[in-house]
């Protein structure tokens, strides 16, 4: 133990990649360690020494990480020989429960110190096959191939067809599965002078090898998480399945120096290989000059002929951009005349490899695409202005002329007289009435009904709308039985070591108990706007009235009151442009966080189009979830920003926390088993905190199953610490984890904490470790961590980061950025009947509440709306929603 | 990659529909605080077909593009709650052609998906609901189904 305390962790010599003269120090330090932990460990295995398993565990955890460390960075610690003897000896122990995932941690870095040949050839081999033995209580048997040797042939053809801007380079792990149920786990080391050109990425490949055909493939068994060093791999975990052809994974971020793990755990259909390799992304160039795009043009139009009767009218625009094709190609089995741009098409299929004629939707791979002569021709010799040809059969073609496309042009040119005369009108008032709203989070409505929108379930369909809220307050229960229950076959399958399961039935069973901590988010929330909103006086009453109705149905997630009746007279009232003040209305300060409150009333009398009616709408329904998200990130509109897609991601992971919070609380008091002990208070945090928290559950557990030095190295990396408090300071990660989540779910009650929340969203690392073990570079790394989550999101890591140096910073972020990545794509793996009935609920309480109340409540007097102008953002924001969501009964009751 | 690709789409899409677009429909890029249009949201009006209890209501559609289009389709919502059996409660329009994983192809325009989603007003299918209370009236109470079809036609009154 003294051995290992004042040495400092390798990993913060990794990760804050010292100058040559330091590494020197660092790698003497590590070999010391390794020396002086491994004759501790030597003591432990005299048969007449009384070992303390605790320190046990912690020998090998501290023996595993200065091997990881000798081997990232290619040394062999002077001792190495005398290893094998002591490691035969710990080997021996595996049959303790508690020491059984120590020793397996070490001995997946002992095996890649011997593929670097620490060890003599016998003792090599014998090592191996002990933790090969070892492993076999964790994991399935695979046909798992380390390094170059396990390349397939199957790769590099799927690598041409799908994925041809993408160059496959060395290979560090490869794995292929046959259909069925398994636990798979490679282990594979990166060391810092692996080869590998500035622009390679390590990439997680994952193909379906049954047939190769088609883009069909290149998907992510659907029933199978895959997990890098404990972490879920985006979009390719059951918390967020992409169900179509998927493009490889950029897992830079997720691996570190030395030895890392992959586990691919669940039911196959089908027989798939597993690819972690260096990979580089080739642009392409604009014009396909290379010689492997142009192919012979071998389907043209005469293999057509059995089809084509008559002339045809095609289109000289690509059907993927509409606009003037440059190479036209279609896929060598289509049987239309009917081009695209050859461009467009590696494009769209390098963003998402469908490969699929966007004319036929045949399947057209990159080396199915032919060029058609025939067409080069006519774009070659047609005028600019023709965008349409008509082809004979023969092959002889004559242009279309724009005005033959006026059938009726006398009725044409009213119709877009008219048509302008509109759009006119409504562009006036739609930019008035936008001027006034919040347009931050338009992907949160593109987001938010993917969730949401669910086939109901025919045999649970209620049949009247009015509901009981019975169903709502029973599914809960069965939910969460079954998630319980999944996750236990889950975990009990990854990992078989009794020990670990006995504590997480505890877990789980205490997991049943309160149960219909039915609670939404959303409650607390409700009561503080309404007081805020009472806390003043107004004149403008039935809005408001009519706002605390929809709110308060909005609270359970049901999205507007049905009767949504727009008003027409508005448009003969006044005219689109005026800002004559209403009676209601208040005089426009549209900037001031004031003036977009009111925008509602502003918008009412100057919005008679559909447009305006449509932003509305949408405005209440972006408001609601920008309610319940508050999601400070969305406002930003950066067109093709990366950070929509974040946005997107987690916009979808809100809402699918406002569907699953409510219910499956119960599931989520998922007690990472530490190492045995829970402290009641962590408990009772968790049963606060959302469901997301099953996806930190599985990992965490995983995590330490197989690795439980990552959280640790994480620790370490920024502080030495003792090595003896391993199992204390483990526990206080994971405590630190809990506490911050407890923070946000303690605090979702009102609305600057939910500000909060969407904060600790974006620096998870921040709120888990703030209370754990004082990190030294904190505040940077909560810098970095919005570009890290990009880049969990989308594959484009390696911009933000130097290559392998970037690596090295990884370690100390895998910890808090994986989780959040996963927790971001948390969405209920199965079909949730809790939705459909928390939907009924909501449209019971519309009935009850809505209806009656929209004429006999106008004339109630009602406090203020507008809020102090020293008033918090977040609520401000409460207020508007309410507002807004005001809008349409305000407008029916107009009517 | 190609990040331009559905913008320049869209951009087309836009200049297309200006040129010619079937009547009683609108379809317009939503205009941005700044002025600015944003062409990955659009604003439409479907026109109930004539001669079906649709006929009079002019009904607000939103067409949510991602940067993924046109490899994805677009969402399409109407007003949250709006009664149909296609419609989910969402309001987002469950169409074979705007599902990624059958009917949807590049090569489909706005024009085709406003057409398609009038032919799915009076055409529901009941093969595939996507809300509760639109298909059982659908299924069980034709009359009742009517009446509230020809109520929401009248909630959606011609916008000039």
């Amino acid at each position: 133990m003294a051995g290992t305390a004042v040495t400092p962790s390798p990993a913060a010599g990794s990760m804050t990649g010292l100058n040559i003269g330091a590494n020197v120090s660092a790698s003497f330090v590590n070999s010391f360690r390794v020396a002086a932990v491994a004759e501790r460990l030597a003591t432990h295995v005299q048969p007449d020494f009384v070992s303390d398993d605790v320190e046990f565990f912690n020998l090998c955890l501290s023996l595993a990480r200065g091997i990881d460390y000798a081997v990232a960075n290619n040394e062999v610690p002077p001792k190495a020989q005398d290893l094998p003897l002591l490691l035969k000896q710990v080997c021996q122990r595996k049959n303790s429960l508690l020491l059984q995932a120590p020793i397996m941690v070490l001995m997946i870095s002992v095996k890649n110190a011997c593929k670097i040949g620490w060890f003599s050839k016998k003792d090599t081999e014998e090592l191996f096959a002990l933790a090969n033995e070892l492993g076999s209580s964790f994991c399935s048997p695979g046909d798992i191939n380390t390094g170059d040797s396990g390349s397939l042939s199957s790769v590099s053809k799927i690598m041409e067809r799908f994925y041809p801007r993408m160059k496959m380079g060395q290979t560090l792990a490869s794995l292929e599965v046959q259909p069925g149920y398994g636990a798979y786990v490679i282990d594979f080391h990166i060391s810092k002078n692996t080869a590998h050109s500035p622009q390679e990425k390590i990439w997680l490949f994952v193909a379906q090898t049954d047939s190769i055909e088609t883009s069909a493939c290149i998907i992510s068994p659907p029933q199978v998480n895959f997990l890098l060093n404990g972490k879920g791999v985006d979009r390719r975990t059951n918390v967020h399945v992409d169900a179509g052809p998927q493009l490889p994974t950029n897992v830079t971020h997720m691996l570190k120096y030395g030895t890392n793990l992959l586990q691919a755990v669940g039911q196959f259909n089908g027989r798939y290989v597993i690819f972690v390799a260096f990979m580089s992304v080739m642009s392409s160039p604009d014009t396909p000059v290379l010689p492997d795009y142009v192919q012979p043009a071998v389907a043209t139009v005469d293999s057509d002929s059995d089809i084509i009767e008559g002339p045809s009218r095609i289109s000289l625009n690509c059907p993927i951009s509409y606009a003037r094709i440059g190479t036209p190609v279609k896929g060598h089995s289509c049987k239309h005349l009917q081009c695209f741009d050859f461009g467009n098409f590696v494009n769209i299929n390098s963003r998402r490899p469908s490969w699929r004629c966007p004319h036929c939707n045949q399947y057209v791979c990159y080396l199915d695409i032919r060029l058609d002569q025939n067409m080069v021709k006519v774009l070659r010799e047609v005028g600019e202005n023709v965008s349409e040809v008509i082809i004979s059969a023969d092959g002889s073609w004559k242009a279309v002329l724009e005005s033959d496309d006026h059938v009726h042009p006398a009725r044409e040119k009213t119709l877009k007289c008219q048509n302008e005369k509109t759009e006119q009108q409504e562009s006036t008032s739609v930019s008035n009435v936008l001027d006034l709203t919040e347009d931050n989070d338009e992907m949160e409505v593109v987001s938010a009904g993917e969730t949401e929108d669910r086939k109901p379930i025919l045999a649970s369909l209620p049949v009247p709308s009015n509901l009981t809220l019975l169903p709502d307050s029973n599914t809960p229960n069965g939910v969460n039985q079954n998630s319980s229950a999944q996750l236990e076959e889950y975990l009990n399958s990854v990992m078989t070591s009794s020990a670990w399961s006995s504590v997480l039935n505890s877990a789980l069973t205490d997991a049943v108990s309160p149960a219909l901590n039915l609670e939404p988010e959303g409650h607390g929330n409700t009561n503080f706007t309404t007081s805020l909103i009472q806390s003043q006086s107004s004149p403008n009453n039935f809005q408001l009235q009519q706002s605390q109705y929809a709110h308060s149905v909005n609270e359970y997630g049901r999205l507007l009151p049905r009767h949504v009746n727009r008003t027409p007279i508005a448009v003969q009232a006044l005219p689109a442009q005026s800002q004559t003040p209403n009676p209601q209305e208040r005089p426009r300060s549209s900037l001031t966080p004031n003036g977009s409150l009111i925008s509602p009333q502003v918008a009412l009398p100057m919005a008679p189009t559909a447009d305006a009616f449509n932003s509305i709408c949408s405005d209440m329904e972006r408001q609601q979830h920008f309610r319940a998200h508050m999601n400070p990130l969305q406002v930003s509109d950066i067109p093709s920003s990366l950070l929509q897609r974040p946005s997107v991601i987690q916009s979808r992971d809100h809402q699918d926390r406002s569907h699953a919070s409510s219910r499956s609380h119960v599931s989520s008091p998922s007690v990472p088993p530490g190492l045995g002990h829970t402290a009641p208070s962590r408990l009772q945090s968790h049963y606060k905190s959302t469901s997301g928290l099953l996806t930190e559950f599985q990992n965490s557990h995983l995590q330490q199953a197989f690795n439980s030095r990552m959280p640790q190295s994480a620790g370490q990396s920024s502080s030495p610490i003792p090595a003896s408090s391993h199992p204390l300071r483990t526990q206080v990660q994971q405590g630190g984890g809990q506490v911050g989540i407890s923070h946000r779910a303690g605090t979702t009650g009102s609305q600057p904490a939910r500000y909060l929340v969407n904060q600790n969203r974006y620096h998870p690392q921040n709120s888990r470790q703030a209370p754990s073990v004082p990190v030294l570079n904190q505040t940077s790394r909560t810098g970095q961590s919005l570009p890290v989550s990009v880049d969990g999101l989308r594959a484009s890591t390696g911009e933000q980061r130097g290559n392998m140096g970037g690596m090295s910073q990884a370690v100390p972020r895998a910890d808090g950025l994986l989780d959040s990545t996963s927790e971001q794509n948390w969405r209920p793996s199965g079909r949730m009947r809790g939705s459909l009935s928390g939907r009924a609920y909501s449209e019971a309480l519309s009935q009850f509440m809505i209806q009656p109340t929209q004429t006999a409540q106008t004339a109630r007097p009602q406090p203020n709306l507008a809020p102090p102008a020293s008033s918090v953002l977040p609520q401000l924001q409460a207020l508007i929603a309410n507002n807004r969501n005001a809008q349409s009964p305000q407008t029916s009751n107009i009517q | 990659m190609s990040g331009g690709i559905a913008r320049g789409r869209l951009a087309e899409e836009r200049k297309a529909w200006r040129k010619n677009h079937p009547h009683g429909f609108v379809a317009k890029p939503e205009t941005l605080t700044d002025g600015t249009v944003n062409l990955m949201v659009w604003h439409c009006t479907i026109p109930g077909k004539a001669g079906t209890d649709w006929e009079g209501g002019y009904f607000p559609l939103t067409l949510h593009f991602s940067e993924d289009y046109p490899s994805k389709p677009p969402k399409c919502k109407f007003p949250p709650n709006f009664f149909h059996p296609n419609v989910y409660p969402s309001g987002t329009v469950c169409l074979s052609i705007l599902n990624e994983d059958s009917g949807w192809r590049p090569a489909i325009t706005v024009k085709q998906i406003l057409v398609g989603i009038q032919d799915l007003l009076d055409q529901p299918n009941p093969a595939d609901p996507a809300q509760t209370e639109g298909y059982h009236l659908f299924i069980q109470d034709a009359a009742e189904y009517k009446k509230r079809v020809r109520l929401q036609a009248k909630q959606y009154p011609p916008i000039v």
